[in-house]
């Protein structure tokens, strides 16, 4: 199964090539420069992942990344930096990032967190309907 | 020197640390421009060997990604050698014009992050002055930082020089200063310290909304302001 992919960077060379590698690798991806319409992007649809740089105009990866968990809190986060410091990725993990990555990126790297990041929304996925099953079969009497 | 680092040591440092990491972290995303666009390229490779076709004009349009971001690390780098060669002397032989350009330029990061936009007003002679480099960096640092914090709905900080009777003035313009905001900012220490060290004067102008640093045309060092 394809995985559904987000980028939101302000760099727009940097998303247009990076897009075409994922999307060559079998991936679905949209893309965005401006954090504000990613925020919008989010709220119409679902990604398997957010690839989401740390550092741009309007809003910080932050900012963003706490308004998403907010609404969403399985969707899977990837945060991208220049320089990733311990600081940083302690501060990114707490609001509930997946992962931070250091740029520029490896491909194979970022496309196995991906997966993971896949794999990890399927699970929680199948969790909350299982528990939705067991709330409708504990609540009715058959 | 006092054997103590001082306030213009402490904050001059500061500056120095902001300035240089914010060039590197651009650096950074040049670097990754060229990787991602490097592996691009290779991708591409691998599908016209495997397809026999070639597609020329998207190689072609690649090299000009490679050019504008070479362009790009070269820009950064020429200004960040200039402004670290800032202090190589007390005092030189400044051309003003030069000095705002590269202030601006790596300013210029900061103010996207703000959504400010800069705009460098600068006459066609040269403007020349003897002072501090550096210490002249840092306080057209602390006016801009002010100037980017007070810009008003606009968003537009207009910045422009002059020399006139002896002295040389930068004129920052285009601020809505909120009351006493002047005050507890710019002219807070370090603003003071710095301007008292390059014998500047700091006039604030609320109706035209503007700052203007006044700085002697050639930099005197009194007794405690020696480097």
């Amino acid at each position: 199964m394809s995985e559904k992919v987000l980028l939101i960077d302000d760099e727009k060379d940097f998303i247009e090539a990076l897009s075409e590698r994922m999307e060559s690798r079998g991936m679905k991806v949209s893309s965005t420069v401006s954090p504000k319409e990613g925020l919008e992007i989010v709220d119409k649809e679902t990604f398997d992942a957010i690839i989401l740089d740390l550092k741009m105009p309007e809003m910080n990866g932050l900012e963003v990344l706490k308004i998403i968990k907010e609404k969403n809190p399985d969707l899977q986060i990837i945060l991208l930096t220049g320089h990733a410091t311990v600081e940083k990725g302690i501060e990114a993990m707490k609001l509930g990032a997946m992962d931070l990555l250091e740029k520029p990126i490896d491909i194979a790297t970022l496309t196995d967190k991906i997966k993971k990041a896949q794999a990890r929304k399927m699970i929680l996925v199948e969790k909350k309907t299982e528990e939705k099953i067991r709330k409708i079969i504990t609540s009715k009497s058959w | 020197m006092n054997g103590t680092i001082g306030i213009l040591g402490e904050t001059g440092l500061k500056f120095f640390g902001a300035m240089t990491a914010s060039a590197s972290h651009e650096l950074k995303n040049v670097l990754a421009i060229i990787n991602e666009n490097a592996g691009l390229m290779s991708d591409l490779t691998e599908m016209m060997i495997k397809s026999g076709a070639v597609d020329l004009d998207r190689i072609h349009s690649l090299a000009g990604r490679f050019g504008s971001q070479v362009s790009r690390a070269d820009r950064i780098i020429r200004n960040l050698n200039q402004f670290a060669h800032s202090m190589d002397h007390p005092a030189n032989e400044v051309d003003l014009c030069e000095q705002l350009q590269v202030a601006v330029d790596l300013t210029h990061r900061f103010a996207a992050m703000k959504g400010v936009g800069l705009e460098l007003d600068l006459p066609e002679t040269p403007v020349c002055l003897k002072t501090n480099s550096f210490f002249l960096h840092h306080l057209l640092w602390l006016c801009l930082e002010y100037a980017m914090d007070v810009s008003g709905p606009q968003k537009s900080v207009k910045i422009d020089c002059n020399k006139h009777s002896g002295k040389v003035n930068i004129k920052i313009s285009g601020l809505h200063h909120p009351p006493n905001r002047y005050e507890e900012g710019l002219l807070s220490e370090p603003g003071k310290a710095v301007a008292n060290f390059l014998g500047a004067a700091l006039i604030s102008d609320e109706e035209e909304g503007s700052v203007t640093i006044t700085l002697p045309e050639n930099i005197v060092f009194s007794e405690g302001r020696q480097l």
